[in-house]
């Protein structure tokens, strides 16, 4: 599609005889001026749709305490068994008919028993016995799709799996896409073709018998809470040393350490997507070409739908376009 | 440097994985306005528009998938938040006339006479523009006005380049019709 046929524009002739073109020449481009720029701008961080958190310290680290934050609430509260009573109606399958439920199409196996859970900043689906194949679309930046059982909490990235309980052990299958498994001692990433189950995985805490008032703070949920604000500043300190190392200091090959050792202490992180961002710039400072396309297009499997995917898309068809590029 | 902005812009948007409100409004402001302004007129509560439009661009931000520039995208919002405001623009004029408004808009005072002048050819073509149906009206603004090429108007848009040159031609034959009508015979002739 060009512009070749494009007609001139009617302002473009200085000393027209149609009126319409001088009148439209004599329309200046409305500006901006300072005073009504500054009263706008108050006007606007008035209207945020949302609570913003208080940069009393470096972005960072309230990043940081962010997500912790939402971690804490998402992820650390403690999870109930099937036999405990769900604040959320428990629906049991008549047929295996696909249910939508928000960006997912689920197909409960006749009898199972699940329930849904939508919360502020995340939807959960908790699978009490039976099996369930999901296909899930990203839910969007800032939500969370969870589907939740006895034994291990799903995150999903965007993916299609099967989950499978009988209230003592979980499977899981994913054919498609990724889906992050937490099962209290620690994350792991399922990816397409790989399975899991819970009882490959060290006995985790949360088969222990469930309290009788799940509500309450127990001491579990709290020490898991701990881990999981230790691991969340763990994570949020070396992303910001990394930054510092590749911003500020200009030194790639320490942001690149940085990234190494994030990724090796958190393989399944909850700033991965800052930290694959990161290394791809790191990589891109250094030219290191061939690691920079791996990179980016992990990012764009992982994080399709991020607002920045865009940018990630496009230097990786600059990559790949370049001469002698191995981008098979 | 691509690297250190969108490694500015991974590390600014942990807080909530999704970009900042400020940082959109302050990056984005000055060209929001005046495609607001432009495309809205000089008599339409613009900051109101802006806001709006920030609105829905940060709801809508997960759907923006770098495939269009951002002001591409933004233009895009601007022409839908502008077209539903008009389409109440006979219920804000009800109010005003009902004096359930203030007079928010006072005219700047005349500063000099060219000043004056070009508001008034300001008024005129405005005046001729919001005659003209929606779809006319925001092709011939964007070509004219804000100088867009047709490729940049179809993607904001969505439509063909054929159908923005098919627009944008009835547009000026209808904007010339109105301008002649306001104008009169005598001042037309000048």
């Amino acid at each position: 599609m060009t512009d070749m046929t494009a007609p001139p524009r009617l302002a473009g002739g200085a000393a027209t005889k149609d009126p319409a073109a001088r009148l439209l020449a004599q329309v200046e481009p409305p500006a901006l001026d300072p005073f009504h720029r500054t009263r706008l701008l108050a006007k606007l961080r008035e209207a945020a749709p949302r609570e913003a958190p208080a940069l009393v310290r470096p972005r960072v680290f309230a990043a940081g305490v962010a997500v912790a934050v939402l971690a804490a609430f998402v992820l650390s509260r403690p999870m109930p068994l099937p036999e405990a009573p769900m604040t959320p109606e428990v629906t049991v399958a008549a047929t295996d008919a696909p249910v939508p439920v928000d960006t997912a199409v689920l197909r409960p196996q006749p009898a199972t028993r699940w329930s849904v859970d939508r919360r502020p900043h995340a939807t959960v689906v908790r699978l009490h016995v039976g099996r369930i194949v999901a296909e899930v679309r990203p839910p969007g930046a800032g939500r969370a799709f969870v589907m939740q059982t006895g034994q291990a909490r799903l995150t999903v990235v965007g993916t299609l799996f099967s989950v499978e309980t009988d209230g003592r052990s979980t499977q899981l299958r994913v054919d498609r896409g990724i889906v992050r498994v937490d099962d209290g001692s620690g994350g792991r990433l399922v990816r397409a073709g790989e399975s899991w189950s819970s009882d490959a995985a060290p006995a985790p805490a949360v088969e222990e018998p469930a309290r009788p008032e799940p509500s309450r703070p127990t001491l579990r949920g709290a020490a898991r809470r701990a881990t999981a604000d230790a691991s969340l500043h763990d994570e949020a300190d070396l992303v910001a040393a990394a930054r510092r190392d590749l911003v500020d200091d200009r030194n790639p090959d320490a942001a690149l350490k940085d990234l190494d050792r994030h990724a090796a202490r958190h393989p399944a992180g909850s700033l991965m997507r800052e930290a694959l961002l990161l290394r791809l710039s790191a990589q891109l400072e250094s030219s290191r070409r061939a690691d920079a396309v791996v990179t980016a297009r992990r990012f764009l499997e992982l994080f399709p739908s991020d607002p920045r995917a865009g940018d990630v898309r496009r230097r990786l068809d600059e990559l790949c376009a370049a001469p002698g590029a191995d981008c098979p | 440097m691509w690297a250190t902005e969108l490694t500015a812009r991974a590390v600014e948007s942990e807080e909530t994985l999704a970009p900042s409100w400020d940082r959109l409004c302050e990056e984005h402001l000055d060209f929001v306005y005046r495609a607001a302004r432009r495309l809205a007129g000089p008599d339409a509560e613009v900051d109101d528009l802006v806001q709006e439009v920030f609105l829905v661009a940060h709801r809508r931000l997960a759907d923006f998938e770098g495939r269009a520039q951002m002001t591409t995208w933004l233009y895009g919002i601007a022409v839908r938040v502008v077209a539903k405001d008009r389409r109440l623009a006979w219920l804000k004029a009800l109010r005003r006339r009902l004096s359930l408004d203030d007079a928010a808009h006072v005219p700047a005072p005349d500063d000099t006479a060219a000043a004056t002048h070009r508001r008034e050819a300001e008024r005129t073509v405005y005046g001729a523009l919001d005659g003209m149906s929606e779809k006319r009206r925001t092709v011939l603004i964007l070509y004219e006005l804000e100088g867009l090429s047709g490729d940049e108007i179809a993607k904001t848009l969505g439509i063909p380049l054929k159908t923005v040159w098919t627009r944008l031609h009835y547009a000026r034959r209808d904007f010339r019709d109105r301008v002649a009508r306001q104008l009169g015979p005598g001042e037309e002739a000048a």
